[in-house]
């Protein structure tokens, strides 16, 4: 798959946001363990209706555009300005973060069995947090609408997708059952899937990917405070055997220092 | 249609005829009977992912597959879980018939799946396709 960096996410010189936007350190240590965060952009209804009725007449007129579903549907910048999504991606990834050249419309008609488990792309992962998804609905989103499924601290596993065909129900999945306007920010390797739409309605889901440019430094992104403490319950994932629950542990501790700009043999000293 | 469907609906239109003509007898449920005892049992299958490899360790997953045509499981938000544990479901008739495979290369260093995999089986004489 095309992992090319198209652009900086902001034109130079408008980088700038406001830090009520940002996360805070729990948001932060949060997204580390569970791999997602659900950011509610500031849009009215009407304008996410717009969105829909120009998807939809770009699937009736050429079927799915692929990668050019951002020029065939310019609002859809809007929707990765919005202050909040910054602020989620700034935090996450740097301010200096990009839009990837890749994207999907996932466009669900009623009827569609759903999709299975999977982590996206192949198997070369890493604990580092260095590309992100961000799912937007552009329609309120209910279950039987086959929403988008995600299975919370999965980030981390390195599984072949083709063998996760057994599994099926978690008890500890995640429906993205949500409201029109919301962008669902997740680690790139997180396992997800969706359901079947049995609605008699569409479901569509904009993926658009963004990447890391810089790696982290001693200050950061987010909105930190000097005496947080990073302290996750390391048996906190109903879904860790024993000896999961020890490695996430270590994962997460590495991942917050190293968001911190500690280096990995730094970090791993401090163990 | 199976063999033995064919003749259970044979078996109800016989009757049916009785019960418009005096009624069916005793003698006539030895049929029946018979044909509930030869009809073929089908698998049913049922995959439970656990915490650990033990029976007794918590569910976190599951599958269930029947043996009817065009059904599957489906990804949804269960809102029961008939079983906390493999045993709970080997004492309401589950038949294990794979254990997580423990034998494989193992590295305690990655993460990847997540579970453990059980398959379970019940052999059930299904009436409707």
């Amino acid at each position: 798959m095309t992992k090319l960096i198209e652009r900086p996410a902001q034109p130079a010189g408008q980088n700038t946001l406001d830090k009520k936007y940002l996360l805070d350190d729990a948001a932060i240590a949060k997204f580390i363990v569970d791999g997602y965060v659900l950011i509610q952009t500031d849009f009215p209804d009407e304008f996410h209706e717009g969105i829909c009725r120009q998807i939809d007449a770009v699937f009736e007129k050429d079927g799915n555009p692929g990668d050019a579903i951002l020029d065939k549907v310019p609002d859809l910048h809007q929707i990765y300005q919005d202050p909040f999504v910054r602020g989620a991606l700034t935090s996450i990834l740097g301010a200096d973060y990009a839009m990837n050249s890749h994207r999907h419309c996932h466009y669900t008609t009623s009827g569609h069995p759903g999709g299975h488990w999977h982590q996206d792309s192949v198997n070369v992962r890493h604990y580092r947090i260095e590309q992100l998804l961000g799912m937007y609905y552009p329609q309120d989103v209910v279950e039987a609408m086959g929403p988008t499924m995600i299975l919370p601290g999965t980030q981390y596993h390195n599984t072949p997708s083709t063998y996760m065909a057994s599994y099926m129900n978690f008890k500890s999945q995640v429906a993205l059952n949500v409201k029109a306007g919301t962008v669902a920010i997740t680690h790139y390797d997180i396992w997800h899937a969706w359901m079947p739409n049995y609605s008699g309605r569409a479901r569509r889901m904009l993926k658009f990917l963004f990447n890391r440019v810089t790696e982290p430094t001693t200050t950061p992104n987010w909105h930190a405070a000097p005496d947080y403490q990073f302290k996750p319950n390391p048996f906190s994932l109903p879904i860790e055997s024993q000896s999961d629950a020890y490695k996430h542990h270590l994962l997460w501790r590495n991942v917050w220092d190293w968001l911190h700009g500690v280096s990995q043999a730094a970090a791993s000293r401090k163990e | 249609m199976p063999q033995w469907q064919h003749a259970l609906e044979a078996w109800l239109a016989s009757a049916e005829t009785k019960l418009a003509n005096g009624g069916v007898k005793a003698s006539d449920l030895q049929p029946l009977r018979q044909l509930l005892q030869t009809a073929p049992p089908r698998q049913r299958l049922l995959y439970l992912h656990t915490k650990a490899p033990s029976v007794y360790a918590p569910v976190i997953g599951m599958a269930q597959h029947e043996p009817v045509a065009g059904q599957k499981d489906t990804l949804r938000t269960r809102t029961t879980w008939p079983y906390e544990t493999v045993h709970d479901a080997i004492v309401d008739g589950w038949q294990v018939i794979q254990f997580p495979n423990l034998r494989a290369p193992y590295d305690d260093r990655e993460l990847d799946y997540v579970g453990f995999e059980f398959i379970l089986q019940k052999m059930e004489v299904l009436v409707n396709d």
